[in-house]
Protein backbone atom coordinates (compact mmCIF):
# COMPACT_ATOMS: atom_id res chain seq x y z
CA UNK A 1 0.00 0.00 0.00
CA UNK A 2 1.45 3.34 -0.95
CA UNK A 3 -1.01 5.36 1.10
CA UNK A 4 -1.60 7.74 -1.79
CA UNK A 5 -4.86 9.55 -1.36
CA UNK A 6 -6.32 11.55 -4.18
CA UNK A 7 -8.11 14.63 -3.03
CA UNK A 8 -11.88 14.23 -2.94
CA UNK A 9 -13.53 15.41 -6.13
CA UNK A 10 -16.05 18.09 -5.43
CA UNK A 11 -15.94 20.44 -8.39
CA UNK A 12 -18.88 19.91 -10.76
CA UNK A 13 -16.60 19.86 -13.82
CA UNK A 14 -14.73 16.84 -12.51
CA UNK A 15 -17.81 14.66 -12.49
CA UNK A 16 -17.08 13.77 -16.13
CA UNK A 17 -14.10 11.76 -14.89
CA UNK A 18 -16.56 9.42 -13.20
CA UNK A 19 -19.05 9.04 -16.00
CA UNK A 20 -19.07 6.74 -18.95
CA UNK A 21 -20.76 7.20 -22.26
CA UNK A 22 -24.22 5.70 -22.55
CA UNK A 23 -24.57 5.15 -18.82
CA UNK A 24 -27.11 7.52 -17.32
CA UNK A 25 -28.98 6.15 -14.34
CA UNK A 26 -31.29 9.13 -14.04
CA UNK A 27 -32.27 8.95 -17.70
CA UNK A 28 -33.00 5.22 -17.33
CA UNK A 29 -35.33 5.84 -14.39
CA UNK A 30 -37.12 8.72 -16.13
CA UNK A 31 -37.55 6.63 -19.26
CA UNK A 32 -38.83 3.62 -17.33
CA UNK A 33 -41.41 5.78 -15.59
CA UNK A 34 -42.46 7.43 -18.80
CA UNK A 35 -42.87 4.09 -20.59
CA UNK A 36 -45.09 2.75 -17.83
CA UNK A 37 -47.20 5.91 -17.69
CA UNK A 38 -47.65 5.98 -21.45
CA UNK A 39 -48.31 2.26 -21.86
CA UNK A 40 -51.59 1.41 -23.53
CA UNK A 41 -51.39 -2.23 -22.52
CA UNK A 42 -51.06 -2.01 -18.74
CA UNK A 43 -54.07 -1.86 -16.45
CA UNK A 44 -54.24 1.27 -14.29
CA UNK A 45 -53.56 -0.62 -11.08
CA UNK A 46 -50.53 -2.28 -12.63
CA UNK A 47 -49.29 1.07 -13.88
CA UNK A 48 -49.47 2.50 -10.38
CA UNK A 49 -47.76 -0.57 -8.90
CA UNK A 50 -44.96 -0.39 -11.43
CA UNK A 51 -44.50 3.32 -10.88
CA UNK A 52 -44.30 2.67 -7.16
CA UNK A 53 -41.60 0.10 -7.81
CA UNK A 54 -39.64 2.48 -10.02
CA UNK A 55 -39.82 5.33 -7.53
CA UNK A 56 -39.00 2.95 -4.71
CA UNK A 57 -36.01 1.49 -6.53
CA UNK A 58 -34.83 4.98 -7.43
CA UNK A 59 -34.96 5.87 -3.77
CA UNK A 60 -32.85 2.88 -2.72
CA UNK A 61 -29.38 3.45 -1.33
CA UNK A 62 -27.91 2.32 -4.62
CA UNK A 63 -29.54 4.89 -6.85
CA UNK A 64 -30.97 7.73 -4.71
CA UNK A 65 -28.13 10.11 -5.40
CA UNK A 66 -28.33 9.63 -9.13
CA UNK A 67 -32.06 10.18 -9.58
CA UNK A 68 -33.74 13.53 -10.09
CA UNK A 69 -37.01 13.02 -8.22
CA UNK A 70 -38.38 16.43 -9.11
CA UNK A 71 -38.20 15.63 -12.81
CA UNK A 72 -39.77 12.27 -12.06
CA UNK A 73 -42.61 13.96 -10.18
CA UNK A 74 -43.05 16.52 -12.95
CA UNK A 75 -43.44 13.67 -15.43
CA UNK A 76 -46.08 12.07 -13.25
CA UNK A 77 -47.97 15.36 -12.96
CA UNK A 78 -47.87 15.81 -16.71
CA UNK A 79 -49.24 12.33 -17.37
CA UNK A 80 -51.89 12.74 -14.68
CA UNK A 81 -53.02 16.07 -16.08
CA UNK A 82 -53.61 14.39 -19.43
CA UNK A 83 -55.13 11.21 -18.05
CA UNK A 84 -57.85 11.67 -15.48
CA UNK A 85 -58.19 7.92 -14.89
CA UNK A 86 -54.50 7.57 -14.16
CA UNK A 87 -54.69 10.51 -11.80
CA UNK A 88 -57.53 8.85 -9.89
CA UNK A 89 -55.78 5.51 -9.77
CA UNK A 90 -52.65 7.22 -8.49
CA UNK A 91 -54.58 8.77 -5.63
CA UNK A 92 -55.41 5.33 -4.27
CA UNK A 93 -51.73 4.78 -3.56
CA UNK A 94 -50.50 6.29 -0.31
CA UNK A 95 -46.95 5.86 -1.50
CA UNK A 96 -47.47 7.83 -4.69
CA UNK A 97 -49.51 10.45 -2.86
CA UNK A 98 -46.66 10.94 -0.42
CA UNK A 99 -44.18 11.13 -3.24
CA UNK A 100 -46.18 13.64 -5.29
CA UNK A 101 -46.92 15.71 -2.20
CA UNK A 102 -43.29 15.87 -1.13
CA UNK A 103 -42.11 16.89 -4.59
CA UNK A 104 -44.80 19.52 -5.04
CA UNK A 105 -43.64 21.05 -1.81
CA UNK A 106 -40.07 20.98 -3.05
CA UNK A 107 -40.97 22.59 -6.37
CA UNK A 108 -42.81 25.36 -4.58
CA UNK A 109 -39.70 26.17 -2.61
CA UNK A 110 -37.55 26.24 -5.71
CA UNK A 111 -39.94 28.34 -7.72
CA UNK A 112 -40.72 30.96 -5.16
CA UNK A 113 -38.01 33.35 -6.19
CA UNK A 114 -35.79 33.24 -9.25
CA UNK A 115 -33.20 35.98 -9.19
CA UNK A 116 -29.98 36.34 -11.09
CA UNK A 117 -28.03 36.06 -7.94
CA UNK A 118 -25.11 33.63 -8.08
CA UNK A 119 -25.07 33.08 -4.37
CA UNK A 120 -28.75 32.35 -4.31
CA UNK A 121 -28.37 29.97 -7.25
CA UNK A 122 -25.69 28.14 -5.34
CA UNK A 123 -27.96 27.94 -2.32
CA UNK A 124 -30.76 26.55 -4.45
CA UNK A 125 -28.47 23.97 -5.98
CA UNK A 126 -27.24 22.84 -2.63
CA UNK A 127 -30.80 22.72 -1.24
CA UNK A 128 -31.88 20.64 -4.23
CA UNK A 129 -29.02 18.24 -3.65
CA UNK A 130 -29.95 17.87 -0.01
CA UNK A 131 -33.54 17.20 -0.94
CA UNK A 132 -32.56 14.58 -3.45
CA UNK A 133 -30.32 12.88 -0.98
CA UNK A 134 -32.78 12.93 1.87
CA UNK A 135 -35.98 12.23 0.04
CA UNK A 136 -38.16 9.62 1.72
CA UNK A 137 -35.59 8.73 4.34
CA UNK B 1 -34.21 -21.67 -10.84
CA UNK B 2 -33.48 -18.06 -9.92
CA UNK B 3 -30.87 -16.85 -7.52
CA UNK B 4 -33.54 -16.13 -4.94
CA UNK B 5 -34.12 -19.87 -4.88
CA UNK B 6 -30.52 -20.70 -4.09
CA UNK B 7 -31.15 -21.64 -0.48
CA UNK B 8 -28.88 -23.66 1.74
CA UNK B 9 -31.33 -26.56 1.78
CA UNK B 10 -31.59 -26.64 -1.98
CA UNK B 11 -27.82 -26.42 -2.27
CA UNK B 12 -27.27 -29.34 0.11
CA UNK B 13 -29.78 -31.47 -1.80
CA UNK B 14 -28.24 -30.64 -5.18
CA UNK B 15 -24.71 -31.42 -4.01
CA UNK B 16 -25.81 -34.70 -2.40
CA UNK B 17 -27.60 -35.81 -5.58
CA UNK B 18 -24.63 -34.92 -7.76
CA UNK B 19 -22.15 -36.63 -5.47
CA UNK B 20 -24.34 -39.73 -5.52
CA UNK B 21 -24.29 -39.66 -9.33
CA UNK B 22 -20.53 -39.23 -9.54
CA UNK B 23 -19.85 -41.88 -6.95
CA UNK B 24 -22.00 -44.36 -8.83
CA UNK B 25 -20.20 -43.54 -12.08
CA UNK B 26 -16.66 -42.96 -10.95
CA UNK B 27 -16.38 -43.66 -7.27
CA UNK B 28 -15.48 -40.01 -6.80
CA UNK B 29 -17.27 -36.92 -5.60
CA UNK B 30 -17.44 -33.32 -6.77
CA UNK B 31 -14.11 -31.55 -6.97
CA UNK B 32 -13.23 -27.90 -6.36
CA UNK B 33 -13.78 -27.57 -2.65
CA UNK B 34 -10.18 -26.39 -2.26
CA UNK B 35 -10.89 -23.28 -4.36
CA UNK B 36 -12.63 -21.27 -1.65
CA UNK B 37 -9.70 -21.70 0.73
CA UNK B 38 -7.32 -20.73 -2.03
CA UNK B 39 -9.23 -17.54 -2.88
CA UNK B 40 -9.47 -16.71 0.81
CA UNK B 41 -5.67 -16.98 1.11
CA UNK B 42 -5.05 -14.96 -2.04
CA UNK B 43 -7.34 -12.13 -0.99
CA UNK B 44 -6.05 -12.15 2.58
CA UNK B 45 -2.54 -11.55 1.27
CA UNK B 46 -3.79 -8.44 -0.55
CA UNK B 47 -6.33 -7.30 2.02
CA UNK B 48 -4.75 -4.01 3.00
CA UNK B 49 -3.91 -2.87 -0.53
CA UNK B 50 -7.27 -4.00 -1.83
CA UNK B 51 -9.31 -2.15 0.78
CA UNK B 52 -7.22 0.93 0.21
CA UNK B 53 -7.76 0.80 -3.53
CA UNK B 54 -11.46 0.09 -3.18
CA UNK B 55 -12.14 2.97 -0.80
CA UNK B 56 -9.65 5.71 -1.68
CA UNK B 57 -11.79 7.64 -4.16
CA UNK B 58 -15.35 8.39 -3.04
CA UNK B 59 -17.87 8.89 -5.82
CA UNK B 60 -18.34 12.66 -6.09
CA UNK B 61 -22.11 12.33 -6.44
CA UNK B 62 -23.16 9.32 -4.42
CA UNK B 63 -22.64 8.69 -0.75
CA UNK B 64 -21.17 5.28 0.19
CA UNK B 65 -20.02 4.64 -3.36
CA UNK B 66 -16.37 4.55 -4.34
CA UNK B 67 -14.64 4.49 -7.70
CA UNK B 68 -11.53 2.30 -7.42
CA UNK B 69 -10.73 2.71 -11.09
CA UNK B 70 -11.86 5.28 -13.63
CA UNK B 71 -10.53 7.92 -16.00
CA UNK B 72 -9.75 9.88 -12.83
CA UNK B 73 -7.07 7.39 -11.76
CA UNK B 74 -6.46 5.16 -14.77
CA UNK B 75 -2.79 4.89 -13.75
CA UNK B 76 -3.99 2.44 -11.09
CA UNK B 77 -4.95 -0.15 -13.72
CA UNK B 78 -1.99 -2.49 -13.13
CA UNK B 79 -2.42 -2.17 -9.37
CA UNK B 80 -6.09 -3.11 -9.72
CA UNK B 81 -5.23 -6.21 -11.75
CA UNK B 82 -2.64 -7.34 -9.21
CA UNK B 83 -4.57 -6.43 -6.09
CA UNK B 84 -8.25 -7.05 -6.68
CA UNK B 85 -8.22 -10.67 -7.91
CA UNK B 86 -10.95 -12.47 -5.99
CA UNK B 87 -12.61 -9.24 -4.83
CA UNK B 88 -16.17 -8.22 -5.61
CA UNK B 89 -16.74 -4.90 -7.38
CA UNK B 90 -19.49 -3.15 -9.31
CA UNK B 91 -19.51 -2.23 -12.97
CA UNK B 92 -21.86 -0.05 -15.02
CA UNK B 93 -24.36 -2.37 -16.67
CA UNK B 94 -23.81 -0.69 -20.03
CA UNK B 95 -20.47 -2.54 -20.25
CA UNK B 96 -22.36 -5.78 -20.85
CA UNK B 97 -25.82 -4.57 -21.86
CA UNK B 98 -26.06 -1.43 -23.99
CA UNK B 99 -28.72 1.12 -23.07
CA UNK B 100 -29.09 -0.05 -19.49
CA UNK B 101 -28.15 1.89 -16.39
CA UNK B 102 -27.70 -0.11 -13.23
CA UNK B 103 -24.77 -1.33 -11.19
CA UNK B 104 -23.97 -4.98 -11.75
CA UNK B 105 -21.85 -6.94 -9.26
CA UNK B 106 -18.76 -8.64 -10.63
CA UNK B 107 -15.79 -10.60 -9.41
CA UNK B 108 -12.25 -9.90 -10.52
CA UNK B 109 -10.73 -13.07 -11.99
CA UNK B 110 -7.37 -14.40 -10.88
CA UNK B 111 -6.75 -15.40 -14.51
CA UNK B 112 -6.38 -11.72 -15.41
CA UNK B 113 -3.06 -11.60 -13.56
CA UNK B 114 -1.51 -13.91 -16.19
CA UNK B 115 -2.12 -11.39 -18.98
CA UNK B 116 -1.95 -8.26 -16.86
CA UNK B 117 -5.54 -7.54 -17.78
CA UNK B 118 -8.66 -6.82 -15.80
CA UNK B 119 -10.84 -9.87 -16.34
CA UNK B 120 -14.26 -9.78 -14.73
CA UNK B 121 -17.16 -12.18 -14.33
CA UNK B 122 -20.26 -10.01 -14.29
CA UNK B 123 -23.56 -11.09 -12.80
CA UNK B 124 -26.10 -9.28 -14.94
CA UNK B 125 -28.53 -8.37 -12.20
CA UNK B 126 -28.76 -4.99 -10.50
CA UNK B 127 -26.88 -4.60 -7.26
CA UNK B 128 -29.17 -3.73 -4.37
CA UNK B 129 -27.38 -2.36 -1.33
CA UNK B 130 -25.72 -5.64 -0.44
CA UNK B 131 -24.71 -8.93 -1.98
CA UNK B 132 -27.30 -11.50 -0.96
CA UNK B 133 -26.65 -15.21 -0.41
CA UNK B 134 -27.58 -16.40 -3.91
CA UNK B 135 -25.52 -13.73 -5.68
CA UNK B 136 -22.64 -14.32 -3.30
CA UNK B 137 -22.58 -18.03 -4.15
CA UNK B 138 -22.75 -17.36 -7.89
CA UNK B 139 -20.01 -14.72 -7.78
CA UNK B 140 -17.84 -16.82 -5.48
CA UNK B 141 -18.11 -19.79 -7.81
CA UNK B 142 -17.19 -17.57 -10.75
CA UNK B 143 -14.15 -16.25 -8.89
CA UNK B 144 -13.13 -19.71 -7.74
CA UNK B 145 -13.54 -21.13 -11.25
CA UNK B 146 -10.28 -19.49 -12.33
CA UNK B 147 -8.08 -19.98 -9.34
CA UNK B 148 -4.90 -22.05 -9.58
CA UNK B 149 -5.44 -25.79 -9.98
CA UNK B 150 -8.88 -25.51 -11.54
CA UNK B 151 -8.75 -27.09 -14.97
CA UNK B 152 -5.32 -28.65 -14.53
CA UNK B 153 -5.13 -32.08 -16.08
CA UNK B 154 -4.03 -34.73 -13.66
CA UNK B 155 -4.70 -32.71 -10.55
CA UNK B 156 -7.13 -35.47 -9.72
CA UNK B 157 -6.29 -39.10 -10.40
CA UNK B 158 -9.44 -39.22 -12.48
CA UNK B 159 -9.66 -35.85 -14.16
CA UNK B 160 -13.01 -36.50 -15.82
CA UNK B 161 -14.62 -35.15 -12.68
CA UNK B 162 -12.13 -32.38 -12.08
CA UNK B 163 -14.22 -29.25 -11.43
CA UNK B 164 -13.73 -27.48 -14.75
CA UNK B 165 -14.17 -30.71 -16.69
CA UNK B 166 -17.31 -31.70 -14.88
CA UNK B 167 -18.76 -28.24 -15.49
CA UNK B 168 -17.96 -28.66 -19.17
CA UNK B 169 -19.53 -32.11 -19.17
CA UNK B 170 -22.69 -30.53 -17.82
CA UNK B 171 -22.62 -28.13 -20.75
CA UNK B 172 -22.07 -31.12 -23.04
CA UNK B 173 -25.19 -32.71 -21.57
CA UNK B 174 -27.23 -29.76 -22.70
CA UNK B 175 -25.48 -28.92 -25.95
CA UNK B 176 -24.73 -31.39 -28.72
CA UNK B 177 -21.92 -29.31 -30.19
CA UNK B 178 -20.05 -29.28 -26.88
CA UNK B 179 -20.67 -33.01 -26.59
CA UNK B 180 -19.28 -33.72 -30.07
CA UNK B 181 -16.24 -31.60 -29.38
CA UNK B 182 -15.58 -33.40 -26.11
CA UNK B 183 -15.93 -36.85 -27.68
CA UNK B 184 -13.52 -35.75 -30.39
CA UNK B 185 -10.99 -34.98 -27.69
CA UNK B 186 -11.45 -31.22 -27.76
CA UNK B 187 -11.88 -30.08 -24.21
CA UNK B 188 -13.56 -26.81 -25.07
CA UNK B 189 -13.14 -25.48 -21.55
CA UNK B 190 -9.54 -24.55 -22.35
CA UNK B 191 -10.70 -22.59 -25.39
CA UNK B 192 -13.46 -20.82 -23.46
CA UNK B 193 -11.11 -19.88 -20.68
CA UNK B 194 -8.43 -18.53 -22.99
CA UNK B 195 -10.78 -15.97 -24.53
CA UNK B 196 -10.99 -12.45 -23.14
CA UNK B 197 -14.76 -12.30 -23.27
CA UNK B 198 -15.62 -15.87 -22.46
CA UNK B 199 -15.11 -18.34 -19.63
CA UNK B 200 -16.18 -21.77 -18.50
CA UNK B 201 -18.40 -20.09 -15.94
CA UNK B 202 -20.29 -17.93 -18.42
CA UNK B 203 -20.55 -20.65 -21.08
CA UNK B 204 -21.80 -23.30 -18.68
CA UNK B 205 -24.11 -20.87 -16.90
CA UNK B 206 -25.66 -19.67 -20.15
CA UNK B 207 -26.41 -23.23 -21.17
CA UNK B 208 -27.70 -24.54 -17.86
CA UNK B 209 -29.25 -21.57 -16.12
CA UNK B 210 -29.92 -19.18 -19.00
CA UNK B 211 -31.62 -15.97 -17.96
CA UNK B 212 -32.15 -17.21 -14.42
CA UNK B 213 -28.51 -16.55 -13.61
CA UNK B 214 -27.26 -14.30 -16.41
CA UNK B 215 -23.50 -14.03 -16.39
CA UNK B 216 -20.90 -12.64 -18.74
CA UNK B 217 -17.13 -12.53 -18.71
CA UNK B 218 -15.42 -9.40 -19.96
CA UNK B 219 -11.94 -7.99 -20.12
CA UNK B 220 -11.55 -4.29 -19.51
CA UNK B 221 -8.47 -2.72 -21.04
CA UNK B 222 -6.44 0.15 -19.69
CA UNK B 223 -7.36 2.09 -22.79
CA UNK B 224 -11.05 1.73 -22.01
CA UNK B 225 -10.44 3.15 -18.55
CA UNK B 226 -8.33 6.02 -19.90
CA UNK B 227 -10.98 6.87 -22.48
CA UNK B 228 -13.73 6.90 -19.89
CA UNK B 229 -15.48 3.93 -21.48
CA UNK B 230 -15.25 1.69 -18.42
CA UNK B 231 -14.81 1.94 -14.68
CA UNK B 232 -15.00 -0.05 -11.48
CA UNK B 233 -17.14 0.94 -8.53
CA UNK B 234 -17.57 -0.32 -5.00
CA UNK B 235 -20.22 0.25 -2.33
CA UNK B 236 -20.08 0.19 1.46
CA UNK B 237 -22.77 -2.49 1.45
CA UNK B 238 -20.22 -4.87 -0.07
CA UNK B 239 -18.63 -5.76 3.23
CA UNK B 240 -18.76 -9.21 4.81
CA UNK B 241 -19.83 -10.03 8.36
CA UNK B 242 -16.38 -9.04 9.63
CA UNK B 243 -16.63 -5.67 7.92
CA UNK B 244 -14.04 -6.52 5.28
CA UNK B 245 -14.62 -6.01 1.55
CA UNK B 246 -16.41 -9.09 0.28
CA UNK B 247 -14.42 -11.68 -1.65
CA UNK B 248 -15.29 -14.73 -3.72
CA UNK B 249 -14.53 -17.14 -0.90
CA UNK B 250 -17.94 -18.59 -0.11
CA UNK B 251 -17.09 -22.12 1.12
CA UNK B 252 -17.70 -24.77 -1.49
CA UNK B 253 -19.28 -22.35 -3.98
CA UNK B 254 -17.75 -24.09 -6.98
CA UNK B 255 -19.03 -27.44 -5.78
CA UNK B 256 -22.44 -25.89 -5.16
CA UNK B 257 -22.73 -24.47 -8.67
CA UNK B 258 -21.76 -27.81 -10.19
CA UNK B 259 -24.46 -29.43 -8.07
CA UNK B 260 -27.04 -26.84 -9.11
CA UNK B 261 -25.94 -27.27 -12.71
CA UNK B 262 -26.45 -31.02 -12.50
CA UNK B 263 -29.93 -30.46 -11.05
CA UNK B 264 -30.75 -27.95 -13.77
CA UNK B 265 -29.67 -30.42 -16.45
CA UNK B 266 -31.64 -33.24 -14.86
CA UNK B 267 -34.78 -31.13 -14.92
CA UNK B 268 -34.41 -29.46 -18.30
CA UNK B 269 -32.93 -32.35 -20.29
CA UNK B 270 -32.88 -35.68 -18.42
CA UNK B 271 -31.36 -37.46 -21.41
CA UNK B 272 -28.36 -35.13 -20.96
CA UNK B 273 -27.52 -37.03 -17.78
CA UNK B 274 -27.42 -40.26 -19.81
CA UNK B 275 -25.16 -38.53 -22.31
CA UNK B 276 -22.77 -37.63 -19.49
CA UNK B 277 -22.79 -41.23 -18.30
CA UNK B 278 -21.80 -42.35 -21.78
CA UNK B 279 -19.02 -39.78 -22.00
CA UNK B 280 -17.69 -40.83 -18.62
CA UNK B 281 -17.77 -44.47 -19.68
CA UNK B 282 -15.92 -43.74 -22.92
CA UNK B 283 -13.27 -41.64 -21.20
CA UNK B 284 -12.55 -44.13 -18.43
Amino acid sequence: MNGERLSPVSAEQDISLFEIEGFDINAAFQMALSEVAASEELELTEKVQRMEMIVNEGNSDSYRNFVDFQTMAAQIEMFCSHDHMLNEAMQTSDFMNDFRGSQKHGEGDDHHDHKDDDNEDDDLKSTKKKKKRNWFT
Amino acid sequence: MGMSEITQTRVEDAVATTNHFLESQRGASLDGDFASTQIAELTRSMAEQAEDLLTTVPHPQARDFYVPLSKHNSQKYAEAVATLAGYLVLVPSSLVEPNTAAFYPAVVSEDGIKNQSLRLHVLKQPYRQQILYGASVVLSAAGQSETKGIGDHGRKTNDSVEAEHFATLLAAGSDRSVQSAWLAGNHVNHHWRSQGNSSVTSQVSNRLFGKEIPQETITITKRQIEDGKAMLLWHEGMRDEQGKPEVAAKPGALVVMQGLGFEALRQSRPQGVDDIKRILAVSS
